[in-house]
């Protein structure tokens, strides 16, 4: 491994000289003139560390439990599509490389590897699933069953896209499926043929308005308590109100998101509403982050804020197109030492401590 | 004058004489040299190179005690008057720069404290990147807590200054401790990146102990403004560290008192300029904070108020 990527920022740069253009840009991209995007990683600067002191860091412990089941660090991989467009070997790679690193794996439903080939390429791993609710209902609830079926432990249901947003590089590119590529966890040939339809600018765009259901409302959430038993994760909340809404619904956690700066620019920074919801909640349900995670001192500091998990959305995908399972390896690894330095550095010596 | 060199390690990187050198223009000025525990002269040699100036020495713990305990007591023989150790360090920060170049000692030098391996394996070329980090790794003692300030303590009669202290919880803490003094530092911001400006950091200190032990400050000092305005913060004294390197690089003593020569002339000018005949002149309300600027000067714009802290005697 090139010793000479050291840090997630090298992998990025390294991405964008050996991605097609289309490819990097939908990866990287975020809505309209990408403020938010920008805003994700900088707000962390806001926050300043305050480290203690002689407190004795020789043996450190970064594991933690999410839901009740164990994990290597505070540290999990967010739901993205597409991953065959970064590595051949695409969701399966990085759901190995998570597996080897004791890391929670979140696959996402419009991935270009199904749910079952996953879990067979990571049967050990900690994996959940994340959902759209379509309008045809049978879709979502086909899906759960399968997710179920094959041991993923709870459902992500990703509550901020009954639109996709304005992703200005995707229309200028057509982004649309490669011809070898197909929505993995579907067999129809329409719904992915939606994906390559780009005559008016992103096929992805065409696809999800077509087909995601954009009347869901809180009530929907009930319809999907009362058809699985898995934990409910609701991931997009970026408001007070809606993360007490989410308590009331009775979901098992709550996952602060800005959908990674590419559905509305001009939302606050996750790290930014981090704390209030934090606050809100009062401990009911678990709280995570995505949103602009770069560095250990981010997850530091997102868990020092109050969230129980920090997610990684965009770095994987530039390990996986660095050098596929392995480079997924590293890039987790990178932060997972930068954590742990950092919780040394400040002087606690677990998760407990922060 | 108020302004010290820090202790900075491997200083004979910058030039053939290092800290001999960086020790000698410390004493033609008249100021406070602080020497590393990982050097490359030893304590004898920069005792002997600069037997009139005054030397305080920095401590890391290592692993074996024993070795501290040599170190402190050379420390004490060779005339240094205060132990610095640094507590914000069980294990170096993660150094980018240093990972990609895999820093190494250049095979020439040492780390002339020590015998043996000790002085050596820093020299070694680590696959993983930096060799530093490799060295601290084995041999200083993470585990490090307040109780083994008790030890130090026991061993030694010289007065310790706690450095690498971010906040009032700690500072506090040190001088329970027994601290003689608190020197604020996020070292060089070498350690975590994203903690406060040492600046930033230090009025909470000084307003937690400042009344019962001297108050310390290194980071970012560039400038004899800098100076200033820590001191007019509380600081009762300011070091430098990288400044100091750079004027050894350039020339050796020369360049390191030229160094000096220049932020103390600013220094200076800073004093006179502001109203300041000496450093006790230097009154916490000489020192304004952007935020309050702004309103402030809006207020001037629009209501007749007379500023107070143009007369420096009401401060």
């Amino acid at each position: 491994m090139n010793i000479n990527l050291v840090c997630i920022q090298d992998f990025e740069d390294h991405a964008f000289k050996v991605l097609p253009r289309s490819a990097f840009d939908f990866f990287r991209g975020g809505a309209g003139q990408e403020t938010t995007l920008a805003y994700n990683n900088t707000a962390f600067s806001k926050f300043k560390i305050r480290p203690r002191c002689l407190k004795n860091v020789a043996q450190r412990d970064i594991s933690t439990t999410v839901l009740g089941e164990k994990v290597s660090v505070p540290i999990g991989i967010a739901p993205s599509s597409l991953h065959k467009i970064a590595h051949p070997d695409g969701e399966c790679a990085t759901a190995r490389a998570a597996q080897a690193l004791g890391v929670l794996y979140t696959l996402s439903t419009g991935a270009t590897c199904s749910i079952e080939e996953v879990a067979e390429a990571a049967p050990n791993g900690l994996k959940w699933f994340q959902i759209y609710v379509y309008k045809n209902r049978k879709i979502t609830e086909d899906l759960i069953r399968r997710a179920e079926k094959a041991g993923y432990k709870a459902l992500v249901v990703t509550v901020d896209v009954p639109v996709v947003g304005i992703r200005l590089a995707d229309i200028r590119n057509r982004f649309s499926l490669p011809p070898h590529l197909g929505l993995a966890n579907f067999e129809d040939r329409n719904s992915t043929d939606l994906m390559r339809s780009n005559k008016d600018g992103s096929g992805l765009a065409n696809y999800v308005n077509s087909l995601f259901d954009a009347s869901l409302e809180w009530r929907d959430i009930q319809w999907l308590k009362g058809i699985t038993s898995l934990p409910i994760v609701l991931k997009g909340i970026l408001t007070v109100e809606d993360a007490l809404l989410a308590v009331e619904a009775g979901v098992e956690a709550v996952w602060v998101s800005n959908h990674g700066g590419r559905q509305l620019d001009g939302t606050p920074a996750s790290i930014e509403v981090l704390p209030e919801i934090v606050k809100a909640v009062d401990g009911k349900v678990e709280i995570y982050l995505d949103g602009g995670v770069r560095e250990g001192t981010d997850v530091f500091k997102a868990l020092a804020l109050g969230a129980r998990m920090v997610f990684l959305g965009r770095p994987p995908l530039w390990g996986l197109a660095h050098s596929g399972e392995e480079g997924v390896e590293k890039v987790l690894q990178i932060i997972m030492n930068e954590f742990e330095s950092t919780l040394g550095l400040s002087d606690s010596k677990s998760d407990q401590d922060v | 004058m108020p302004i010290g060199i820090a202790p900075t390690a491997m200083q004979r990187m910058a030039h053939p004489e290092g800290e001999c050198a960086n020790v000698r223009a410390a004493q033609a000025i008249g100021t406070i040299f602080t020497l590393s525990t990982i050097s490359t002269s030893s304590i004898e040699e920069v005792a002997q190179a600069a037997p009139n100036g005054i030397k305080w020495f920095q401590l890391y713990i290592y692993k074996d005690r024993n070795i501290t305990r040599g170190l402190v007591e050379r420390a004490e023989k060779a005339g240094f008057k205060a132990l610095v150790l640094t507590v914000d360090a069980p294990m170096f920060g993660l150094r980018l720069a240093d990972i990609r170049n895999r820093f190494t000692l250049p095979p020439h030098l040492r780390l002339a404290n020590f015998q043996g391996t000790n002085s050596t394996d820093i020299n070694k070329n680590n696959e993983d990147g930096s060799g530093l980090n490799s060295y601290v790794e084995t041999l200083f003692d993470a585990s490090l807590e307040w109780s083994d300030l008790q030890w130090l303590k026991s061993i030694t009669s010289l007065p310790i200054i706690l450095k690498g202290i971010l906040t009032a919880e700690d500072a506090r803490q040190g001088v329970e401790a027994g601290a003689k003094g608190i020197w604020v530092s996020n070292h060089g911001a070498r350690q975590i990146d994203g903690t406060p400006a040492s600046i930033e950091a230090l009025p909470e200190i000084v307003k937690a102990v400042g009344d019962k032990v001297e108050v310390y400050l290194d980071g970012g000092i560039r400038d004899g403004t800098d100076v200033f305005k820590a001191l007019a913060l509380g600081a009762r004294m300011v070091f430098f560290g990288r400044p100091a390197l750079w004027g050894l690089t350039h020339s050796g003593e020369e360049g390191v008192k030229r160094i000096l020569e220049i932020i103390g002339n600013e220094f200076e000018y800073a004093l006179g300029i502001s109203g300041c005949a000496k450093i006790s002149d230097i009154r916490p309300c000489m020192y304004s904070l952007d935020d309050f600027s702004i309103i402030y000067y809006f207020l001037l714009h629009f209501i007749d108020i007379r500023r107070p802290y143009w007369n420096a005697k009401t401060g």
